[in-house]
């Protein structure tokens, strides 16, 4: 059986992706989540300088179902990262660097350290806020601030930036799904050439303690991960997916991520048509063991209905959405 | 998350209280685990976004359900914990990690400073052997449960950095003369990274199995950030507690920590 894909020319041994924010900042314990079974991994998000994430209480496991998270983007700045990567390259897999920035040539900046470094792909976090103080935004509080995924202008403008200083390896897209349309936003970034597209990054959340009456964790804002997102996950990916079959927005490999935990969870992204999956909030309740889990099953599943290879049943769910009337 | 009400505080010195609190999960804590605890800063009743409200710390005593958390003030969190009194509360998650596995019939226990706190719930749990016990601290003031100790120790053993009290110098100066007087066969240490270091060089040299428990700059404490990794072992999930076997292929214990955006910086 070969569960093997290509990613925008990168051959990935399986669709298993460790997610970005998970697990990432050290390339040693990348290398041991390779060694248990990732068919590629996404390191934490980089930046251009090192930065402090935010208080703690920074993650929560509210219930099985429910992972909040304000981790404030903590990692070194990417020079000190340089390092890191080269040691999660020996695991053998392909390194994608997740990389934010307060600017789009802060972006670019880092794109082009990361490349240098030995990134095998770029992902883009545009969960972050857009900062630089000539944009319109500026003036919006802390609560009400928008990220560059929520501007489709400034999301083009970002991907355009960098994808002119990445010649050599492909630019991934991670979207978040707190926004009005995110056929538009991905519009954009594929207009503004992405290479893939991953989604969804969290979904804007909050939680109260009710006996101290305050929101719990440090920040005070976060956002939810967990099985809880992964059928709202799977109507966004879908949402994207039916747009580009209906030739709406341009094709593009698409990486399903939200809540998977199982070996049927990958299936369900994959017959909606993505190409591989990303895993990050399962290493809370089942750690490194997550891929080896997943793959497991996700054999199982093609043995019992007798599919040779992942092309075998992608995107076999997506006809029913795509003809939906 | 769970919220506790404090029960009890005991001031054992000027710098050092314990707060007790009922929870029967947490009451089964191993030496060394830990529980993330939440101090939501509503004594102060400001919003101060420059304090971490949650900090790991490692239960100190055990008793039925009931348990401890001995605290020494050190920061602005700890600070604010100090401002609470008896009955307010604060949110626990927990026991978390992996503690001291009990063995061996005539150990040493090296502590150094707050370091002591998860030896002296490992005490409780090792009675019936032979427990030899290293206490050091900076200055006599800082000496913590010096009596509870005598008590439930074989022997005591203090050292001071300055000379206050016992002898001078640090935890572990005495650890190879106490191993060898004792026919040691199990060595348990938890204090500064550097102390325990030595130890393990020693308890290597001297072919004495030893567990040490680590800290690190945690953020979630639950094994998902990969923040306090070291050298492929997360401290909050794999650790905190490791044996000398385990730190020979953790090349960064006792040279390198990661700060809080996960620079390497010297320990």
């Amino acid at each position: 059986m070969d569960v093997s894909v290509d990613l925008c020319g990168l051959n990935l041994k399986n669709p298993l992706i460790l997610a970005s924010g998970i697990l990432g900042t050290k390339g040693a314990v990348l290398k041991r989540v390779v060694e248990n079974g990732a068919g590629a991994v996404v390191t934490k998000s980089i930046g251009i300088y090192p930065r402090a994430g935010y208080n703690n209480p920074t993650v929560l496991e509210i219930s099985n179902e429910i992972v909040l998270n304000a981790m404030g983007l903590p990692n070194p700045g990417c020079d000190a990262f340089e390092n890191e990567i080269k040691v999660a390259k020996e695991g053998g897999v392909p390194v994608v660097v997740s990389i934010f920035g307060g600017s789009k040539e802060e972006f670019a900046q880092v794109a082009s350290v990361m490349q240098k470094a030995g990134a095998d792909m770029l992902e883009l976090n545009f969960s972050c806020p857009h900062s630089p103080k000539d944009s319109l935004y500026y003036h919006l509080s802390k609560y009400e601030r928008l990220y560059v995924g929520q501007i489709p202008d400034m999301a083009l403008e970002v991907v355009q930036e960098v994808k002119e200083r990445m010649k050599k390896i492909p630019v991934m897209v991670k979207l978040s799904p707190n926004v009005t349309s995110i056929i538009e936003i991905a519009d954009a970034c594929i207009r503004g050439g992405a290479d893939a597209l991953s989604l969804v990054n969290t979904f804007k959340a909050l939680e109260i303690e009710p006996w101290v009456e305050k929101p719990i964790l440090g920040n005070h804002l976060g956002g939810q991960s967990g099985p809880s997102i992964r059928c709202i996950a799977q109507r966004k990916v879908a949402d994207i997916l039916v747009a580009m079959k209906k030739g709406d927005i341009e094709e593009k490999p698409v990486v399903g991520v939200g809540g998977i935990e199982s070996g049927e969870d990958v299936a369900r992204f994959l017959l909606l048509g993505c190409t591989c999956v990303q895993i990050g909030s399962a290493v809370l309740n089942h750690g490194f063991d997550i891929f080896k889990k997943c793959l497991d099953e996700l054999q199982s599943y093609m043995e019992a209905k007798g599919y040779n290879n992942l092309d075998d049943f992608r995107g076999k769910a997506l006809k029913w959405l795509v003809n939906h009337g | 998350m769970k919220i506790l009400e404090i029960e009890k505080i005991v001031e054992e010195n000027e710098i050092i209280k314990s707060f007790y609190f009922t929870d029967e999960s947490i009451a089964k804590a191993e030496p060394a685990q830990f529980v993330m605890l939440w101090i939501p800063h509503v004594v102060s009743g400001e919003i101060d976004f420059e304090v971490p409200d949650q900090i790991p710390m490692s239960v100190s005593s055990v008793e039925r359900d009931q348990f401890s958390l001995t605290v020494r003030k050190y920061g602005k969190t700890t600070a604010e914990l100090f401002k609470y009194k008896k009955g307010d509360v604060v949110g626990m998650t927990g026991p978390l990690g992996r503690g001291f596995t009990v063995s061996g019939s005539r150990v040493l226990c090296v502590a150094g400073g707050i370091g002591v706190a998860p030896l002296f719930l490992l005490v409780q749990k090792l009675q019936g052997r032979k427990i030899h016990f290293i206490l050091g601290a900076t200055t006599e003031s800082e000496l913590l449960l010096q009596e509870k100790l005598e008590e439930l120790c074989t022997s005591l053993c203090i050292t001071t950095d300055d000379g206050t009290c016992g002898k001078k110098g640090f935890a572990c100066d005495p650890v190879e003369d106490l191993c060898e007087k004792y026919n040691i066969d199990q060595i348990y240490c938890c204090g500064p990274e550097i102390m325990m270091y030595k130890v393990c060089k020693m308890s290597v040299r001297q072919n004495i199995p030893s567990q040490f428990s680590l800290e690190r700059y945690m953020y979630c404490g639950l094994g998902l950030c990969g923040h306090c990794a070291i050298n492929g072992f997360l401290v909050c999930k794999d650790g905190p507690v490791f044996t000398a076997e385990e730190l020979k292929d953790i090349k960064d214990f006792g040279v390198k920590k990661v700060d809080e955006t996960g620079r390497k910086v010297d320990v």
